[in-house]
């Protein structure tokens, strides 16, 4: 019992993370219809920003805040210099988005150096909560409340405001959209900046969870890419389950058979592949 | 009239151009003829990319301020260093090192990082007749069962570590039930063997042992699922990695119950401002401290302040005292390292008596035999230090074994010593 207790509390906060880092991706998508290589690079400047501001002013939710603003815009300008161009060249666009994750790493290593770094999060959310004989760390239950709530904000967003409408008008047909007057270059850099700020944010959650350090960013793309196959591309539903599967999947596969470990996180996104080339919740 | 002109003009400088060729020519003649010795090219081969860059900056850091205490000179001859990125992976040291054999023809390489890297790279220096100095990584085999006359290394090595740890586990933490948990590679699996086989002679038991992919991200689940029967765990988790390893530790309540023992690595002086308070009482084996009061160690550390303006970290150290080992051999053989064979007799034969971790000397094997200390992470005026607890002096890395029967055993592996007591 204890086991499964334990287990699944991992496997659950660990796919809070997961959902923050793959519900950007799969935004950015949806609307661009290109793998944001970039991704991951966008995670690891965030953490590094939060970790400077925390280093400065102590303030844990400032430096979430200024990460996000910072990587939001920097996701911006990206998207408006390099990628706005080329719209509808899939191919080269993904080629740039991994020209710019290489840059934006050694940019990284440049200024915050190799060394690994660990954000110190306020007082009350570090340690542990003990009930009778399990220990549950507060930073994992702040993580744990903290991604249904950001799911429920965005799922409103995209499903009951107008702006929302747009959005989905625009992935579903872009011209047609463009036609009915939406202005379809805006909603692309907005959705572009809001998927950017989702990873930034995910990075200082993460820099407090499991620290930060050069290379990190192409360590977790993979996730990335897992979470949203099996979830399917574009889709923010999917991104939340595609991140529990995955979360409790890795989880529970490293506790029973921890030499399998590659084996049981790629093997169920073989399996969506397979019998389900879309995703669970990814449209034909 | 125009033409001939442009004609003279031509050869005018055609004149000019041969006359200053000659010119180069003669001044190199008689530069070189003055010097008479060609530099003494050294490669040096750490990771400045990936996971380990901030480490492999330390290797070269450290490798440097001795070079620079000498004026990167020797019998004579400068020394030029060239630094070759060693990623993260053996594939691309290897093709490092092919650059550095074949163009710029270095006369000996030293550094590696990364175990699997330093048993890729051993074979490829061996085939070439190039001297290698092992300036960090570990690995038993290539001081032992696949030693090569062209190999010496005066770091430390997993099993030399790893008998020291299983000694002081049983017969001064007073442990008799351990769970150990450990990278998935060669490091690990060494390390832990060495543990074991010493622990479990001594009369302890190694009740689980749990092998951690090189690239875990949470080690939430492997904690969790460790057994709490044991008195305490043996770790050997590195890098950035070593960071999330003790926090989930730390959070998971397992520090308040256990004592953790670790080769030091796992908290290196590079890692421990990452690692912060979750560091706090960790037990460590190591051949150097920050702390160790010795005074090599405190000239040593200024050195360092003054070079690059930060800290000694135990990267350091290794490349600092590794850089002196070959350049007082390179002395020994008075700057004539195109003579191999007699350039690894000297490394092979010298000995540093006042070195910043003690005294050094080599087996005939070819691996330091030195002082190596247990240490404990304490917080010093607000700073976290590897504090020596404990000299296990001169300690060889077959331990007190016999080598020759040492090494008619397997290498430590994955699954050698089979675990008995795991359940």
């Amino acid at each position: 019992m204890e086991f499964w207790i334990n287990q699944t509390f991992n496997g659950l906060s660990y796919a809070a993370l997961l959902f923050l880092l793959g519900g950007g991706f799969t935004l950015i998508f949806g609307v661009m219809k290109i793998a944001n290589i970039a991704h991951g690079s966008f995670y690891l400047v965030g953490g590094y920003i939060g970790y400077t501001v925390v280093s400065l002013t102590g303030n844990f939710y400032l430096a979430i805040l200024v990460a996000c603003v910072v990587v939001a815009v920097m996701g911006m300008v990206m998207e408006r210099l390099f990628l706005h161009k080329l719209g509808g060249q899939d191919l080269r666009q993904m080629l740039i988005t991994m020209g710019i994750a290489l840059f934006l790493q050694d940019l990284c290593l440049l200024i915050w150096g190799g060394n690994p770094l660990n954000l110190s999060v306020p007082s009350y959310l570090a340690g542990s909560l003990r009930v009778g004989k399990y220990y549950f760390p507060i930073l994992r239950i702040f993580m744990l409340l903290g991604a249904p709530f950001l799911f429920l904000l965005l799922y409103w967003f995209q499903e009951m405001t107008k702006v929302g409408a747009m959005v989905r008008a625009a992935v579903d047909n872009m011209e047609m959209s463009e036609g009915l007057g939406i202005n379809v270059p805006l909603v692309t850099l907005g959705v572009f900046g809001l998927g950017a700020l989702l990873a930034g944010f995910g990075g200082v959650v993460g820099c407090a969870f499991m620290g930060i350090y050069p290379g990190l960013d192409f360590e977790l793309l993979p996730f990335a890419f897992v979470v949203v196959i099996i979830g399917g591309m574009g889709s923010l539903q999917g991104a939340l389950v595609g991140s529990i599967i995955v979360g409790l999947i890795d989880n529970f596969g490293k506790a029973l058979f921890p030499e399998l470990s590659y084996f049981t996180l790629f093997a169920p996104m073989a399996i969506v592949l397979a019998l389900r080339p879309t995703g669970i919740f990814g449209k034909g | 009239m125009e033409k001939t002109m442009q004609g003279q003009g031509k050869k005018f400088w055609i004149v000019v151009g041969l006359c200053v060729m000659v010119a180069v020519f003669l001044g190199t003649a008689v530069f070189s003829f003055g010097a008479e010795k060609k530099p003494i090219k050294i490669g040096f081969i750490a990771p400045s990319t990936g996971n380990w860059a901030q480490n492999g900056m330390d290797m070269a850091d450290g490798f440097r301020v001795y070079l620079e205490e000498i004026n990167y000179t020797v019998a004579d001859r400068k020394i030029e260093l060239i630094v070759e990125d060693e990623g993260e992976s053996p594939a691309t040291a290897v093709t490092k090192l092919r650059k550095l054999i074949n163009q710029d023809k270095v006369d000996l390489v030293a550094g590696i990082w990364a175990t699997n890297s330093a048993y890729a790279l051993a074979p490829q220096c061996e085939a070439a007749k190039v001297p290698l100095v092992i300036t960090l990584s570990a690995g038993d085999d290539l001081t032992q069962r696949k030693r090569s006359p062209y190999l010496a290394r005066v770091t430390f090595t997993g099993c030399q570590l790893g008998h020291v740890a299983g000694d002081y586990a049983y017969s001064k933490l007073g442990w008799r039930k351990v769970v150990t948990v450990a990278m998935d590679y060669a490091w690990g699996w060494e390390s832990v063997g060495a543990f074991q086989r010493l622990f479990e002679e001594m009369g302890g038991k190694v009740i689980q042992k749990t092998w951690t992919p090189v690239t875990t991200m949470d080690f939430g689940p492997y904690v969790s699922s460790l057994n709490k029967d044991a008195d305490g765990v043996f770790e050997v988790v590195t890098g950035a990695a070593s960071i999330r390893f003790l926090k989930v530790m730390k959070e998971s309540g397992m520090m308040d119950k256990w004592k953790v023992l670790a080769p030091g690595t796992a908290v290196d002086e590079t890692l421990l401002p990452g690692i912060g308070d979750n560091g706090i009482g960790v037990y460590s084996v190591f051949p150097w401290s920050w702390a160790l009061n010795l005074p090599a160690n405190e000239q040593f550390k200024e050195k360092v302040r003054k070079s690059i303006k930060r800290e000694a970290t135990g990267t350091m150290a290794m490349n600092y005292t590794g850089a002196e080992w070959i350049v007082r051999a390179i002395k020994a053989v008075g700057g004539e390292v195109e003579n191999k064979e007699k350039f690894m007799q000297a490394v092979r034969s010298l000995e540093i008596k006042d070195s910043p971790r003690g005294a050094l000397k080599l087996d005939p094997y070819g691996h330091v035999i030195d002082d190596i200390y247990i240490r404990r992470v304490e917080k010093v005026g607000g700073i976290l230090q590897n504090s020596i607890v404990e000299k296990y002096p001169q300690v060889s890395q077959f331990w007190k074994y016999d080598p020759e029967t040492y090494m008619k055993s397997p290498v430590y592996a994955r699954d050698y010593p089979p675990c008995k007591f795991c359940q």
